[in-house]
Order: structure tokens, then C-alpha cells, then sequence
């Protein structure tokens, strides 16, 4: 796993020390994210570099908008609510064809947002990497019902390369596996970073579709409705 | 507010208090939890404490975590084992006393204001300043100053503190001193008698 040290972490984002630690404080970036090890120059603090960086974007991004309670209210539990699948393809943001393309999807009517950002992110990175449509819907067939087995918002996404075709490992938060040398990590995100680009528009979704009532979805009755979050 | 004195000697398993209030000696097996505590006695606490001020004028022993908005000791507050990592967080933490937060612990803060003396593994935040007061009782009953392996901050004031790594963006390290290394990213002040091994960081140097 790439690692960034604090210092070059508060550098490329611009926050402070103040706001690093507030945020630990508040449970936005999880403790176990600060790794300590000893270095040269005594002992140094270091993260995996991908999902930090994501975290602060999407602290950033709706910090503007929202109290770091709200935030830490929405990290936890956004990815669980459930848009329904007309919604999804009025928003665009999924080629065309997919829902029939692949079975898991077929017959499947509602989706929890973290499912959703996490297709998105396959989708991005199987475009980036020019995939064909088959091997494709295959790391999507096979990587899906993950998500059934492994709901928590903290789960993070390890998307490898071995051999030339491309693995999802699904991996609780916290300890985080170890790969040898002969596999390549594509892409690491938990899925609650996932659902914050998604919501901020990254994926080039429309916020205002996305958040707002769906028409043939429901939300879960555990989790809060989540309120206008802006788009950039 | 529904108040609770502990006036005697007595142990509690813990739970939840509005006010609660030890003058006496108050040892606590279990979680505690309570919206003010007031400490002009002792308390010895197994476990956490979660509270929204915390004031403690007497002694305080928590062996686990402590969370609260406001910590004010003026008496004598220890945190954590040794052997096991514990945290004090808060909003704002003010010290005319002694606090000590040993083992793999951290003390964070949004604000640190501490006359007395903190002998800590490591303190965060947003603002810290420690400028520990030359009483020579304090001073024997502190181990003679305030002790820190590290402190990192967007600002730090310090005096009479002997540190191992101190990182911040503006950085005054006042009389007395001690520092193996320190980085600074903004402005850095040092008083004449301070001493300092080691210092990197992209600072503007201002002399007093």
C-alpha cells in the first residue's frame, strides 16, 4: 500500500495540524489510519496515501455546507440508503446497457449507494484501462455480492491487478491485508469516500437528482435522510 | 441539573450523573459518565470518563479514556497506565495544575493553556501552550518541569518544557527550554535561553 507522511500529507492538502487533530477527535479519519513508525528522524506518522487523501476532499467538500457532527453523521451512514434503479439510470452516470449486461444487476430494483459508487469506481477504472465489456461485467459479477457479505461503511475497496485481469478484495476497516509483490493495487477507497465523490459529483453525477426524493426508491428505515449536499 | 455528591468513601461500578460532585474519595469500577464532575476529592476511575466539563481541584485517576469538552485541574489529573495507551480529549483543556498522560496515550485538543505542568507522551491540537510556572513546590511535585516526548500544533507557545520532537506552523519556545528537534512551516521565535538540538521546517526566524 502507498503510504503519504503527515508532512507531506498537511503540504498537498493545505490543512493544519489543528484540523488534522480535530477531525481525528471527531472520528472523521479513523484512528487506525495514523500508522507510527520509527524513522530516522525519530518516530514519524504515516496513512494510506489514497484514502486519506479522498477523506480530507470529502471533508473539505462538505465541511462548507456542514457541521463535523453532520459530517460524521453522514460518512457513517449515507452509503446505506437506497436509490431505486430508474433513478440510477436517469442520472447518467452508469453506461448504457449495464443493468442487462450483467446478471447480478438483472433483476435488481434498489441499490444501496455505496453499491452504486462502487460500480461507478469499477466503470472509472475500467475505462481508464480501456477494458473490454466482458472482463468488465465479470469483475463486476464476481465483486458484488461482496458488498452483500461485507455492508460496513468503512469496508474498504482494494481493487488489484495479478496476472493481467483485475480483483476486488473487500476488507474490513482497520488491519488492512497485506499483497505480495506480484500484485498491483489499482485503486483503494473505503466505501464511505466512495459514496462522498459520488455525492459531491466527482463521478459526474447530478446532486440534485441524487439526493433528492427517488421516485421508485426507498430509503432504509435505519438510517437518517440525508439532506442537500452541494455539488462543486 | 440533578446534583450528586460523594461526600465519604465509597466505590461505584460507574454510570451516568448530571452533576456529579466527589469531595470525599470515589473509586469507580466502570464506565462514568455525566454532563458536569466536579472534583475537590479524589476519584479513582477503572475505566472512561465522558463529561461535558471537567474540574477537578482535587486528584483524578482514570485508567482509561477521558472525553469532554472542558477539562479545567488545578489539582492533579493522571490519565492511562503505563503499560496501556489511553487518550484526554476535549475542546479546550486549561492547567494550573498537573496532568499526566504516560504510555502510548495522546492528549488532543482544539485549545491547550497550561500554566502548570503536563508530562505527557504526546499532545495535539490546534493551539498549545505551555508555559509551565517556576513555583518550587510544583516544580518537586512535577518532576521539575513539564516533560513531552511530542507536541505538534498549528500554534505552540512553550517555556519551561523539555520536549523530544516539536512540529507547528508559528512556534514560540520561550525560557528554559529543552527541544532534541523541531520543524516549523511558519513563524518560529526562540528566547536566548532555550535550547534546541535540531531545527528544519520552511520558517521565517523572528528575533526578539
Amino acid at each position: 500500500m502507498i503510504e503519504i507522511s503527515k508532512k507531506d500529507l498537511l503540504e498537498k492538502t493545505g490543512i493544519s495540524y489543528g484540523q488534522l487533530y480535530r477531525w481525528k477527535r471527531e472520528r472523521l479519519i479513523p484512528e487506525e489510519w495514523f500508522v507510527k513508525r520509527s524513522a530516522v528522524t525519530g518516530q514519524e506518522t504515516y496513512f494510506p496515501r489514497e484514502q486519506m487523501l479522498d477523506r480530507i476532499e470529502a471533508i473539505l467538500d462538505l465541511k462548507e455546507d456542514h457541521s463535523l457532527e453532520e459530517i460524521r453523521n453522514i460518512l457513517a451512514s449515507e452509503h446505506s440508503m437506497l436509490l431505486g434503479r430508474k433513478r440510477i439510470e436517469s442520472l447518467g452516470i452508469l453506461p448504457n446497457g449495464l443493468f442487462d449486461r450483467v446478471a447480478y444487476l438483472k433483476d435488481k430494483k434498489e441499490f444501496r449507494r455505496g453499491e452504486l459508487a462502487f460500480i461507478v469506481m469499477i466503470n472509472e477504472v475500467a475505462a481508464e484501462k480501456k477494458l473490454p465489456d466482458s472482463e468488465h461485467d465479470d469483475l463486476l459479477e464476481r465483486s458484488l455480492p461482496l458488498l452483500e457479505k461485507e455492508r460496513a461503511a468503512s469496508s474498504v475497496v482494494f481493487l488489484i491487478s495479478a496476472e493481467g485481469r483485475l480483483y476486488v478484495v473487500l476488507a474490513s476497516e482497520g488491519k488492512q491485508p497485506l499483497f505480495d509483490s506480484g500484485i498491483e493495487i489499482i485503486r483503494t477507497a473505503s466505501l464511505v469516500d466512495l459514496v462522498a465523490k459520488l455525492k459531491i459529483g466527482r463521478f459526474d453525477g447530478n446532486d440534485e437528482e441524487a439526493t433528492g426524493s427517488d421516485g421508485d426508491g426507498k430509503e432504509d428505515a435505519n438510517t437518517p435522510k440525508i439532506v442537500n449536499i452541494t455539488a462543486r | 441539573m440533578q446534583r450528586t455528591d460523594f461526600d465519604g468513601i465509597l466505590s461505584i461500578a460507574g454510570g451516568t450523573y448530571e452533576h456529579l460532585s466527589i469531595s470525599g474519595v470515589c473509586n469507580c469500577s466502570g464506565n462514568l459518565a455525566a454532563q458536569i464532575v466536579d472534583i475537590d476529592g479524589i476519584l479513582n476511575c477503572d475505566k472512561n470518563l465522558e463529561t461535558g466539563k471537567f474540574d477537578c481541584d482535587g486528584i483524578a485517576n482514570i485508567k482509561g479514556n477521558v472525553r469532554a469538552d472542558l477539562i479545567d485541574v488545578d489539582g492533579y489529573m493522571n490519565i492511562g497506565r503505563k503499560s496501556r495507551s489511553a487518550k484526554l480529549e476535549a475542546s479546550e483543556i486549561r492547567c494550573r495544575g498537573i496532568i499526566t498522560c504516560l504510555g502510548t496515550g495522546e492528549i488532543n485538543a482544539d485549545l491547550i493553556d497550561a500554566e502548570g505542568y503536563i508530562n505527557a507522551t504526546e499532545i495535539v491540537g490546534e493551539k498549545v501552550i505551555i508555559k509551565s510556572q517556576t513555583s518550587i513546590l510544583m516544580k518537586w511535585l512535577a518532576n521539575k518541569w513539564s516533560k513531552v516526548d511530542t507536541i505538534e500544533a498549528t500554534t505552540i507557545e512553550l517555556s519551561e518544557v523539555t520536549a523530544k520532537v516539536v512540529n507547528g506552523h508559528d512556534i514560540t519556545v520561550g525560557e528554559n527550554c529543552v527541544i532534541d528537534k523541531l520543524d516549523c512551516s511558519g513563524r518560529l521565535i526562540i528566547h536566548p535561553t532555550a535550547t534546541i538540538k535540531e531545527i528544519t521546517g520552511d520558517h521565517i526566524r523572528i528575533t526578539t
